[in-house]
């Protein structure tokens, strides 16, 4: 090509005039000489053509091209726009949709239960077991799993408040700096700090290491929901605070004096698992039995295969009189209590060194040093009892602070997570004290009541968005990481006081990182420290097993005076889904059904049959209880299983702080405590009041009235199975393409602790209704733990019957009857056998519903999910459609992680491996009771499971073919005449 | 009775009644309007009834199907109650006017038009159910086979589905049965409203509208046989469509697992207790029009003691039904079944059992009294007695069973809501409002039948028009 000249003028003018191409490559391009057209007919004859102007079809395709670009073009209309920054590198992990799983840790009563978070988009969804985890072992509770909740609670304090008003951590610094250096100056004379229950490594080296800049503080801590004397039982039993530990594996028999090793607390999770798989162990020859002695049902006792109740001085004295029984001063007299200690005491004296005896942690500290002797006597200790450094670490007292608040000696308190406002006992005046203190500070998830009454008040940020630590019940140290930036500005714990007391305040990380640090070698620690985090626990720091030595017997503790006629006994309990208070703002947890009296969003005063006939009471009849001074009214509910004359009031409730979740629910029961004794109170009366509440339950009836709902398996049993799988069928076999999902649900192992059911919730992003609506019988778990008496394994009556847990999913029947039902086929099989809901193709007949024989399927009968607040749209699960008014939902078996599953097989070609797909609820449970996977498969656990000799289908004489299926629940040989069924 | 039957016009036209006079009686209502402001306050009562109704239906569209009290397990309940009980009328009378039409029974023809009216708009009180009961009422055509482009298809299996057709179906069929029998009369005022607008000058607009609506009835041969071909062939559908829909709407229950449902009798009781109802109904309703409009001339005692004689055998049938049930489940011992059946007799909602034999079992048997047979009062009690307790049945069969089926800890009391109850009086509106329509504009009774009875009774056709 021939370069040829140019009319530099005339190009100028093309150009400026605007007639001229807006790019160009050269100035040949630019004056469309013929050279260049020549050239470029040569090189791209291609574009010579467009050149030389479009052809009909080309011109069509020019246009379909233009018409996209126009449209990519509208995309990129920077009006308004031009300063954002394009995303081009990604976050670094992140890939959007795939999920991310932290290790991490929840809290409860200050200990740590190893957790892993999964994570979506960076939004942490689900709290799901760490299998890791020496103590959880992959097991987690129902307030690990609602945590997730908390971490999206609207109603989470979001601002620094000074004096109620908002307020900056700027202003606070500003503001605590001058006090503080004053005080630093001073020693630290009347500096006091108030936490909740710690067993946080770096937490307490941070209060220990502010002890020695402030020689004279004083650290208190507060536990509301621990009301027992464990720790000083062994205190006194060996001379040190310890805790006890049980090795079930190594025992044949476990007597239980109000024992709560199953009930929710933060040993909850690693005791069921050590229950339940020394019992699963035990079965093939002797069943390990559990003896429960209680005054109020618990988990425990509901699990237990000999239990009594009693009044709770009757229960003090039971292990002198075990001891004696076991001497040979047999009980005489054939009352139940009588009975029960004659055949636990032959069983505790048939299995010395194998036999464990234990006490309830609300039971005071003579009880706790009665049973410690009474193991050491039956050769227990250091065979099947051991014990270790309790996780948490001892402090002063609440009542010594207000001591200190009201003599004047406290100018400046600091309140990290604990709420005594609200949750002192009634006999410590907290809040009257609190006038006498000029600088009050709080820190809480929540601007609660303290939080009222304080200077200042601090958001925390919640456990999930804050770098921590704590130990878990065994001591194991686990790790907590921040899965998302503090939503509300909170700052933690550790975060506060290090504002308070350090010149340059240093974040979460920092603080951990350094403590961690402490006495490493720096240059071996970043591997250490990255495995930590990823595993979430520092290894090998559980509580060794301390040699203890039983010290000589003091002078018999006096026993507790026997109850007065005519009065009645007051026990406290922490509720079983709030807890102390902590939870209450939890709305899965208010929505949760209590494991045993079945009803949400209120506390009810527990009150044995026979104390309700005498007093001509019904479930829901307020009383007032009087004590001292102090009176409280609030429902009853009658409990079988309730020792006589004795109520049973739990705490958490009552609470009137304006616009909470929790606001105008249930009666406050601490102002009936006491400090001295904080789990019981004697002395009381009841009133009838005349007046009914409307208390909402999710299970109205509970006797098994003659079915074989539930079925028991003693040794020698043949099949639990009354009727043939295949019952014969006008219908041909249904095909399918290999798999066959099904699960299979132990009851034995199930302890109804509901961890399963918020599992589930969250999971599926099942609704909360409210109290209302569950009063009208439209509660929307997918999962229910159905609770039944029987009098089965003990033949025991009204008063103190057998309990049983059946946790009830929907049972995928193969011949499902609902399917059937469905005008519009919303409700159908696919090809691995599950019972599918099309959401948008329901209509809302719920033929299906009425249909079902299980009555698993539930309704949004109104709009349940649209008004949600946003925060808390955020947790929603992103793999399962969110549902609208009218529309039928169920238990799908967490099909979003079956097509995970199988998406994943197709591609790779593999089969799905056992123990891939966990359902959520399988995953949640701390005693592996729930076992999924494909029935089809050989050597799946499911299968296993399915031919069990205790395996049965409810209602399976319907031929539904149901792909749920229950084990037994498994009872020891029966040593007297069979009992009559409940 | 056998002599009754024996004669068979006698005393179904009062002997001072003939051909041109029965006509007059009943057109000169439709005509002349006689009762205005009665009927003007009962119009205005029903219309609030409708307002109601209008507005439960907009709140319900709102808030959803939870304004109900409804609620899991008691999924189904007044609102399913109310539409087996409306379209247990429907069919009921329907049934009874079609079967008589068949067989040819002459003193039908003062009741037919009541009971072809009646049949219709219990129909359209019991349409307003299926869609509503919905959680998306809005979708309610997915029920129903239409052509789309996602190839979607309703659940053939379902009940539900041939519940739907059936429904539309018996529509069609009951405005078909009854515009046709109505046509001889639209015609016959026609040319009286003519006459009146010669005679007078006024009402030629209402002359013009019963000469369109007649669609140029003339009464020739011709039209008279191709009328009574329809009319029999349509009666015959209707037939069928009833003993479809009863036992349809049965097999919605019958055909689950549930207990006190799993049942094989279930479709006869149900169409055994429609039609109880259903004449009981129109019954009732036949002695109060009769007394109102002073039709005694043409709804005479004969005609009532063959209404008595049908409720007496319609409540031996159905009492035999409830025997065969408690008879063949305690026969059957199955826990379930004896469980309901307990429920259902001693439960919380045994009023409705006991409501069923005290209020439709029972009373019949006062028919059995000669006396009792021609009272107009006694027929009027004992017919709303019985099928306002057939309501019961209802309610008993549907919301005993769902309360608690197998499960005892699914039970959950069930409570009926304010909204139910609104949008059920409002049903009771929108039936009443329009049945005085069809009062004021068209004749109770039908003209043509009515005479061509007295054409049956020597010396009276000698005087017709």
């Amino acid at each position: 090509m021939t370069p040829a000249s140019h009319d530099l003028v005339a190009l100028r003018a093309h150009v400026d005039g605007g007639s001229g191409p807006a790019l160009w490559r050269s100035l040949d391009a630019l004056a469309e000489t013929p050279a260049f057209r020549s050239f470029l007919d040569a090189e791209f004859p291609a574009a010579a053509r467009l050149a030389a102007g479009p052809d009909r079809r080309q011109f069509l395709r020019l246009m379909a091209a233009s018409f996209a670009m126009a449209g990519l073009a509208a995309c990129s209309d920077t009006g308004g726009r031009s300063q954002e920054v394009a995303y081009v590198r990604d976050p670094e992990r992140i890939v959007p949709g795939a999920p991310l799983v932290y290790a991490s840790a929840t809290l409860l009563d200050g200990i740590a239960n190893g957790v892993t978070v999964l994570t979506r988009n960076g939004r942490p969804l689900k709290i799901e077991g760490n299998d890791r985890h020496p103590w959880s072992r992959g097991g987690t509770d129902i307030f690990g799993q609602a945590s997730i909740l908390d971490l999206y609670d609207p109603l989470r304090s979001q601002a620094v408040l000074y004096l109620s008003r908002p307020s900056s951590w700027e202003a606070f610094r500003g503001a605590v700096t001058g006090p503080f250096a004053a005080i630093k100056a001073d020693g630290g004379n009347g500096l006091r700090l108030l936490t909740g229950p710690l067993s946080s490594p770096s937490l307490l080296a941070q209060v220990a290491a502010l002890k020695t800049d402030f020689p004279a503080l004083h650290w208190h801590s507060f536990d509301p929901a621990s009301g027992g004397g464990a720790l000083d039982g062994a205190k006194a039993a060996f001379g040190t605070a310890l805790q006890a530990r049980w090795r079930f594996d190594k025992a044949r028999v476990v007597v239980a004096i109000d024992g709560d090793f199953l009930d929710p607390g933060p040993h909850q999770v690693g005791t069921s698992r050590d229950w339940a798989d020394a019992r699963k162990a035990s079965a093939s020859g002797d069943l390990l039995t559990l003896h429960a002695a209680t005054s109020t049902p618990t988990l425990t006792s509901a699990k237990a295969d000999d239990h009594v109740t009693l009044r709770p001085a009757e229960l003090a004295g039971l292990p002198g009189r075990l001891q004696a029984a076991i001497g040979g001063d047999s009980p005489k007299g054939d009352d139940p209590v009588s009975l029960w200690l004659a055949r636990a005491a032959a069983a505790l004296a048939g299995a010395r060194g194998a036999g464990i005896v234990l006490a309830g942690t609300d039971q005071p500290a003579a009880v706790h040093e009665a049973v410690h002797r009474l193991n050491d006597a039956l050769g227990n200790l250091g065979q099947t009892v051991f014990f270790a450094q309790p996780a948490v670490a001892e402090a002063e007292s609440l009542g010594a602070l207000v001591e200190a608040m009201q003599a004047g000696a406290v100018s400046t308190l600091v309140v990290l997570g604990a709420n005594p406002v609200y949750a002192a006992p009634g006999d410590i005046d907290f809040k009257g004290a609190l006038a006498k203190v000029s600088l009050k500070i709080h820190a809480g998830l929540h601007a609660d009541e303290t939080a009222a009454y304080a200077n200042w008040h601090l958001p925390l940020a919640h456990p999930l968005e804050s770098w921590g630590d704590a130990r878990a019940w065994d001591g194991t140290v686990s790790l907590m990481q921040p899965t998302i930036a503090p939503l509300y500005g909170g700052r933690s714990a550790a975060e506060i006081l290090s504002i308070l007391s350090e010149a340059e305040p240093r974040d979460g990380l920092a603080l951990l990182r350094a403590h961690w640090l402490e006495g490493r070698d720096p240059a071996r620690f970043e591997p250490f420290w990255k495995q930590a985090l990823i595993d979430g626990i520092v290894p090998d720091t559980a509580f060794p097993a301390e040699t203890v030595a039983m010290r000589p017997a003091g002078p018999s503790a006096s026993a507790p005076p026997p109850a007065a006629a005519g009065t009645l006994d007051l026990l406290f309990r922490p509720d079983p889904t709030v807890r102390d208070g902590a939870f209450a703002s939890n709305a899965w947890l208010q929505e949760l059904p209590k494991p045993l009296t079945k009803t949400v969003w209120e506390n009810v005063i527990a009150i044995s049959p026979a104390l309700a006939q005498g007093e001509d009471l019904s479930s829901g009849d307020m009383v007032a209880i009087g004590v001292g001074d102090v009176t409280l009214e609030g429902p009853v509910w009658i409990t079988p299983g309730q020792a006589p004359d004795t109520l049973t009031l739990t705490l958490g409730y009552g609470r009137v702080l304006p616009d909470m979740l929790f606001s105008g629910y249930g009666y406050d029961a601490y102002p009936l405590r006491l400090a001295a004794s904080p789990s019981l109170r004697p002395g009381a009366s009841l009133r009838k009041l005349g007046r009914r509440v409307r208390i909402a339950t999710t299970q109205d009836h509970g006797t098994l009235e003659g079915h074989d709902f539930i079925r028991l398996q003693r040794p020698g049993d043949g099949s639990a199975e009354t009727v043939p799988r295949e019952l014969p069928s006008f219908y041909p076999a249904k095909g399918g393409d290999g798999r066959a999902w099904g699960m299979v649900i132990d009851e034995d192992a199930c302890i109804g602790c509901n961890a399963c059911v918020v599992a589930c919730q969250a999971e599926n992003n099942i609704p909360v209704v409210g109290k209302t609506e569950v009063a009208l019988g439209r509660e929307m778990h997918w999962l229910r733990i159905d609770r039944y008496y029987s009098g089965l394994k003990t033949g025991a009556g009204l008063d103190d019957p057998d309990t049983h847990f059946q946790p009830v999913p929907c049972m995928h029947c193969e011949e499902a009857p609902c399917e059937v039902g469905c005008p519009v086929e919303a409700t159908l099989h696919d090809q691995e056998g599950l019972n599918l809901m099309v959401y948008n193709r329901c209509v809302g007949t719920r033929a299906c519903s009425s249909y079902c024989p299980y009555k698993v399927r539930h309704f949004n009968y109104l709009d349940y999910t649209s008004a949600a607040a946003p925060s808390v749209q955020q947790q929603r699960n992103p793999e399962v459609t969110v549902r609208p008014k009218g529309v039928m939902e169920k238990c799908t078996y967490c099909v979003q992680r079956i097509v995970e599953a199988r998406i994943d097989s197709d591609k790779s070609g593999q089969p799905i491996p056992d123990g891939t797909v966990k359902t959520a609820c399988q995953g949640a449970c701390p005693t592996r009771a729930i076992t999924f996977g494909d029935l089809n498969d050989q050597a799946s656990a499911v299968r296993a499971a399915h031919g069990d000799a205790r395996n049965y289908a409810l209602l399976g004489e319907l031929g539904l073919k149901p792909r749920t299926t229950y084990l037994a629940e498994r009872a020891p040989a029966r040593a007297e005449p069979p009992g009559k069924e409940g | 009775m056998a002599s009754d039957i024996a004669a068979p016009a006698r005393g179904l036209i009062a002997p001072d009644q003939d051909f041109g006079s029965v006509g007059r009686t009943v057109s000169e209502i439709a005509l002349a309007h006689p009762l205005r402001y009665r009927w003007w306050l009962a119009f205005a009562v029903s219309l609030c009834g409708v307002s109601l109704l209008v507005a439960a239906i907009a709140y319900l569209l709102y808030a959803g199907v939870g304004v109900w009290g409804n609620n899991v397990p008691v999924t189904w309940a007044l609102d399913i109650v109310s539409y087996d009980w409306w379209i247990g009328i429907a069919s009921g009378g329907l049934l009874i006017s079609a079967l008589l039409m068949l067989t040819g029974a002459e003193w039908r023809g003062a009741l037919s038009r009541l009971t072809e009216t009646g049949a219709l708009i219990a129909a359209a009180a019991a349409a307003c159910y299926p869609i509503i009961h919905l959680g998306r009422p809005w979708f309610f055509y997915w029920t129903l086979p239409y052509f789309n482009t996602l190839g979607l298809w309703p659940q053939w299996r379902s009940p539900l589905v041939w519940d739907a057709v059936d429904i539309i179906s018996y529509l069609v069929v009951a405005l078909t049965f009854w515009t046709i029998g109505l046509l001889p009369d639209l015609a016959s005022l026609r040319d009286q409203a003519i006459e009146r607008w010669r005679a007078t000058g006024r009402g030629r607009l209402q002359a013009q509208l019963y000469g369109i609506v007649a669609l140029g009835w003339r009464g020739s041969a011709y039209h008279w046989h191709r009328w009574m071909q329809a009319y029999r062939i349509v009666a015959a559908f209707g037939v069928l469509l009833v003993i479809s829909l009863q036992t349809g709407a049965a097999v919605m229950f019958a055909g689950t697992v549930e207990p006190g449902w799993h049942d094989t009798l279930l479709p006869t009781a149900f169409l055994l207790a429609a039609i109880f109802a259903g004449s009981a109904f129109m019954a009732a309703a036949a002695v109060v029009l009769r007394s109102i409009f002073g039709l005694e001339a043409l709804i005479t005692e004969r005609h009532l003691a063959l209404l008595s004689w049908l409720m007496l055998i319609l409540g031996l049938f159905n009492l035999y039904c409830y025997a065969a049930e408690i008879f063949t489940t305690s026969l059957g011992n199955d826990s379930f079944d004896l469980a309901v059946m307990g429920r259902r007799i001693g439960g919380a909602h045994a009023w409705a059992f006991w409501t069923i034999a005290v209020c439709a079992l029972l009373p019949v048997h006062v028919f059995w009294l000669k006396a009792a047979r021609r009272a107009p009062r006694v027929i009027v009690i004992v017919g709303l007695l019985v099928s306002g307790g057939l309501f019961a049945d209802h309610f008993m069969v549907i919301v005993v069973t769902l309360q608690q089926d197998f499960l005892p800890s699914s039970y959950h009391p069930y409570e009926v809501g304010l909204w139910g109850v609104l949008t059920f009086l409002g049903s009771i509106g929108l039936f009443f409002m329009l049945a005085l329509l069809g009062l004021r504009y068209l004749p109770v009774v039908s003209i043509i039948e009515i005479r061509r009875l007295s054409l049956s009774i020597p010396g009276s056709a000698a005087h017709g028009v």
